[in-house]
Order: structure tokens, then sequence, then C-alpha cells
């Protein structure tokens, strides 16, 4: 994303999978639609493994769920490159080659992916007879991705059913299923989250080794920013359905430029430090429907000035690498009217979204809890 | 002083057609009077059937449980009304253990009108709001219902409601697993709070090491239906005894990425059977 794009792990190229200003729109029941997602830009390049965190409802799962278009009653807006090609105005039929083909996801509860009514075998080697293979060979080859998710006994195991299997051979199950139709870009949605602590290492651990042998791109979604300090090459930050802060791993842990990305760090119970109490974010995240005008984290943020209630911030470069949407960091560049241009360079900071908050203006932002 | 004292507990379930689930194989376990003792546990351990017994939600099958020196598990119509009101409990789920058709109010005051601890509207109220300002609620919410709140919310609902009766025993069973980070840190900080302030007794049930080693004095480590390692959190932590334990900490993600990373390596190279050479530790 603009001058955050800078991978860490790759060398120069042109990202595989770029959103550009993405939003999301739900139909509300009860007034108008509300826009879950906003205006996300982010890059995601070729071997490159980013994490994107924030708390729930920020809108870090809608995105991923979008970049697939997972759920048909939502408005997307904006553009999803794949490789260069908008995924956006495509068919539903066109949607279908891309998924499990070319972008991949897995989710937090396995369950949900697999069939109970299946044979672990079938499940697996059904993307794979779609994929044109023969019975025998799908199943072969079904086998072999099982293996080598570490499913022990693969060839057994194959004929039972889900509800045989625990929670973290679930995972590689769903795991191996995702990788049946060799894609690029694997998304995982808290694949980890549901699991006992060594399961969750061991999941994670394989979702590591098959990143780095197949050269996967991987969007990791989690709460949990610990989680990622040892996977991600890039931290993105989500809060209310905006990034507000993106910066390589090691930027994030030891200066976060972002308050709420402090906010988060100083919250998360540490097993390598002690603190006496720990500090928290006080009061609540505000609903999509009725963001503050400013800044999104202004009514929380303990460094608010005069400035943060008044316009949306725009994204500024630091010396990480990394962009943040914060006034801390305000400098004369993030404030050039020219960086709103809708079809700036792939090195021009953030636009601000001023015309595109009208509804999200109308309310008062929630104070507290 | 130990306030409750759980002493050699064993439960088998047994279902038709399948071998008995032996969940609690002889458990000793100790909780110290005005301290938050930490229960850490995979899931199937047993953490939730030793709550279930301790509550008297299940009959163990051997050993007995003495809590302030009543014998729970022989404990009379009398004492258990008594017990009903000192031992209170919070369950992960609030969204589960809150009655959908009842306010904030309702449900904070149920006990307090249960155990006819306020007697007139007016003062049970009144109690009611002030217990509200305890736990960080803001009054004017008094007459919601438990789907206007957020997890957060429901959650210090569920404690506002458990600290009503003035318990002196409180149980969370996994009660911030759920929760957001910065949820967590505020309940995390309210139980700390409540400890130093009304000396409440707390029995903290939890997977989660990291948060375990933040609140918790004591700590026993169960696996497999038996307190594996027990003692001091801080030692504990620092100088794990037991395999298990040890196994467990090292599973814990480490928050800062250098250490991360050279971790994430040595796992990799397990996993590939080879050694992990020092360029892997950048990947």
């Amino acid at each position: 994303m603009s001058v955050a794009a800078t991978p860490v792990a790759s060398t120069m190229t042109d990202p595989v999978l770029a959103l550009e200003g993405l939003c999301v729109t739900a139909p509300s029941a009860n007034g108008p639609p509300v826009r879950i997602v906003d205006q996300v830009d982010l890059a995601l390049y070729p071997g490159e493994r980013v994490a994107m965190v924030g708390e729930s409802g920020s809108g870090k799962s809608a995105t991923a769920r979008a970049i697939l278009r997972l759920d048909s009653e939502l408005t997307i807006g904006g553009r999803i490159l794949l490789r260069g090609r908008d995924l956006v105005g495509l068919s539903e039929r066109e949607m279908t080659r891309v998924r499990g083909r070319e972008v991949a996801m897995v989710f937090q509860n396995p369950m949900g992916a697999l069939d109970p009514l299946m044979t672990i075998g079938a499940q697996v080697a059904e993307p794979l007879r779609r994929a044109g293979n023969s019975r025998p060979a799908a199943w072969e080859r079904a086998q072999h991705l099982l293996s080598e998710m570490g499913v022990p006994d693969a060839a057994r195991r194959m004929r039972a059913y889900p509800h045989e299997f625990s929670g973290g051979m679930r995972q590689r199950v769903v795991l191996a299923m995702a990788l049946a139709g060799d894609p690029a870009v694997l998304l995982a949605d808290e694949p980890t989250t549901a699991l006992d602590v060594r399961t969750q290492e061991q999941v994670l651990t394989m979702l590591d080794k098959v990143a780095r042998d197949r050269h996967l791109s991987v969007l990791l979604i989690t709460h949990d920013l610990a989680t990622v300090a040892g996977f991600a090459d890039r931290v993105v930050v989500m809060y209310a359905g905006r990034v507000v802060h993106t910066d390589p791993v090691d930027a994030v842990f030891a200066q976060p430029a972002h308050p709420y990305t402090r906010g988060l760090l100083e919250a998360l119970p540490r097993i390598d430090q002690a603190v006496g109490r720990l500090r928290g974010i006080e009061g609540t995240a505000p609903h999509p429907a009725d963001r503050p005008p400013g800044c999104v984290f202004e009514p929380r943020c303990p460094k608010r000035m005069a400035i943060c209630a008044g316009e949306r911030p725009a994204f500024v470069a630091l010396p990480s690498g990394g962009t943040v949407a914060c006034y801390l960091f305000s400098d004369a560049q993030a404030a050039d009217p020219s960086a709103t241009a809708p079809d700036r360079p792939a090195t021009a900071p953030e636009p601000s979204a001023e015309e595109a908050e009208p509804a999200d203006a109308l309310s008062e932002p929630r104070v507290g809890e | 002083m130990t306030l409750l004292d759980v002493h050699g507990l064993r439960k088998v379930y047994h279902s038709l057609g399948r071998p008995p689930v032996v969940a609690l194989d002889g458990l000793f376990l100790q909780v110290r009077a005005g301290g938050i003792t930490g229960l850490v546990g995979e899931s199937g351990s047993g953490k939730s059937t030793t709550i279930r017994c301790i509550l008297g939600l299940d009959q163990p099958d051997e050993g007995w449980i003495d809590y302030d020196g009543i014998r729970l598990t022989e404990a009379g119509k009398l004492e258990r009304r008594r017990l009903h009101r000192e031992i209170q409990v919070v369950f992960q789920d609030p969204t589960g253990s809150l009655n959908p058709r009842m306010t904030a109010g309702q449900l904070i005051g149920e006990g307090l009108r249960v155990h006819r601890l306020r007697t007139t509207s007016a003062s049970l109220r009144q109690r009611v709001l002030e217990l509200m300002a305890l736990v960080g609620l803001d009054q004017r919410d008094v007459d919601r219902y438990p789907r206007s709140f957020s997890g957060g919310q429901r959650q210090r609902i569920a404690i506002a409601r458990a600290l009503a009766v003035e318990p002196t025993l409180l149980i969370c069973d996994e009660a911030v697993s759920a929760l957001d980070v910065s949820v967590q840190a505020q309940i995390l900080t309210l139980l700390q709070d409540m400890r130093d302030q009304l000396g409440l007794t707390v029995l903290f049930v939890a997977h989660d090491l990291a948060v375990v080693r933040q609140i918790c004095s004591r700590v026993a480590i169960l696996q497999a239906g038996r307190i594996v390692e027990e003692g001091d959190s801080a030692a504990v932590f620092a100088h794990p005894e037991h395999p298990y334990t040890r196994e467990l900490l090292e599973a814990v993600p480490i928050a800062d990425p250098a250490r991360a990373r050279a971790r994430a390596a040595q796992r990799l190279a397990a996993l590939s059977g080879a050694k992990p050479s020092p360029q892997e530790t950048s990947a």
C-alpha cells in the first residue's frame, strides 16, 4: 500500500494482490447501508506474509471475504487487483475459477468448511476432481497433500469422517483442501484461534512450512498480535473498518507508531515479561454506522488533539517503511492535496477520504463503555 | 489460609458403547484466600469437570471438596444455600449465561432478591447501580437488555451479577478467553481490583498461560485429570519443573519478533528434521 509497499521479504516486484480503496457495504434492516470496510488499501507481494490485526468488528474478516466475494449481499467498491486483473467486475462464474485456484481461504472453524457426511479423502479430492483429475489421480494427490500437512497415516485416515479428527487435524485437512488448487495467495482467517496452545503452534509451523515451500503469499488475519510476531513480515492494523497503520513486524513491536497499535500491545498479557497492571484501551470501538468524522480512534485516543476530530488523517510515511494515519505524524507531504487523486502512483501517500463520509459524519461517536 | 481444598477428586463419565472417560484422576488443589489461583489446562484436561464438581453440578466418584470448613460433597440444604451465595461463577460466554428477556438491572439484582439481601426495591436498585459503577458499566444502561451490549459489556454484567451477592470465592471459567485484548485487559484489571479492594478469592480457570501469568499469584497445571505442577506463579513460570509445563510454556507465542522468529525457525527445522541455520532465523 502506497509508501508502505516496500516488501520486506521479496524484491521490488508487482504485488500479487492489491486492494485499492476497497469498500464493503452491508445493507441494514433499519437505516441506510453501513460501510463495514472503508477505503482499504493493501498490497501483498509474492511470498510475503502480511498479518491483519484488529479487534472484532474492525473489518478484517470482511476485507478477506470481500476478496473472494463470499457474501453476495454485500456491495464491494474500489478495486481488487489480482496480478493486475480487477476481481470486482468479474462474473460469479469467473470468480469460481479464482477461488481455490488463485486465492484460497481457511477459516477459524474447520467444521464449518467440512461436510460431516463426507470422508476426509473425498473432501480433499473434490477440488482436484473438479480441476479435471481422474478419480485415482485425485485420491493419490489428496493423500500426498494430507501427508504434507502432517496428517499421520494419511492413506487410512482419508476414509475417516471429520468428527473423528481433532481440531488441529481438521485445520490441517482444511489447509490441504485450500492448497489442492495450488493457489498463489492464501487468506487465513484466525486459523489457530480456537486451538489449544500446543496445537496452535503446530498448525502455525505447518502454515509457515507450506508458505515457504510453495512461495505462498499469506494474509493472516488475527486479533492476537503475539501469534504473528514470528510469522509475519508486515502488520496491517485495522480499526473500525479502516486501516490505521501498517509497518514491518519489527517496527510494530519495537516502536508502535499509531496510538491504537500501542494500545493493543499494552493490553496484551505477555509470557516473556511481567507488568503489574495491563493498560488496555478505554472505551469501545465505534459502530461502523457512526464513525467519528475525523480519526476513527480519536474518541479513545490517549493522545488526541483538537485537529483529530476534524478531518480523517491522511497516511504519512514512517522511517521504518510503514505508513500511519495519525496527526502525531503529520508532515507536509501528507497534506499535499494531489495525494487524493484516484489514480495515484504507487508511491503517493494515501488519500484522505473526505468525500467518502457523508453518512458517517451524521452521528456522534459513542464514547466509553 | 486455604479457602478451597480439593482432595483426590476422581470422576469417570460413562456413555453407552464407548469406553469410559476418566475426566478427573485424583485431583488435588488448594485455593488460598485472598489471591487469584490459576488452573491451567488444555481442552479435555478436566477443567470444566473440576468446576462442575465444586459447584455441585456433578458429583465426584471419589474424593472430597472442603470449602471454608464445609464438606461440599456432603453439604445439607441450608449449607448449600449459603454456598450458592458465597461461591459464584463467571463463564466464558456471557451471551449464554444471561437471560435475554431480563434487563441488565434485573440480571444483576436477581441474586440479591433470591438471597433476600435487599428487601426494598429502592435499596435493590441502589445496589445494582453501585455494582454497575464498580464493574465499569454505564448506569444509564440499567434497563437495557443483554443484546444491546457488546461482548465485553455483557461479561461485565456477568461479573457484576456474580459480585452482587458478595461472594467469597469467584470462579472464572475461561472468563476472558472470548474477549478482544483491550476488553480482556479491562476485565483482568477489574479482577485485580476486586481482589485488592474486596479481598475476593478467585479461581481463574484458563488455557492462556500469558493471561494466567499476568494475574495469578499461584498456578496449577492440569493434565489428563491430574495436577502435574503447582506453585507460586512466578516460580512456576520462571522454572517449570514438569515436562508438560515446559511444553505448554514453550508453545505460548512470544510478542517479540526476533525471539519468535528464532523459535519458529527451530520448529520448522524440527519438522523437516534438519538443523536450523542462522539465516533461517531472519525469515
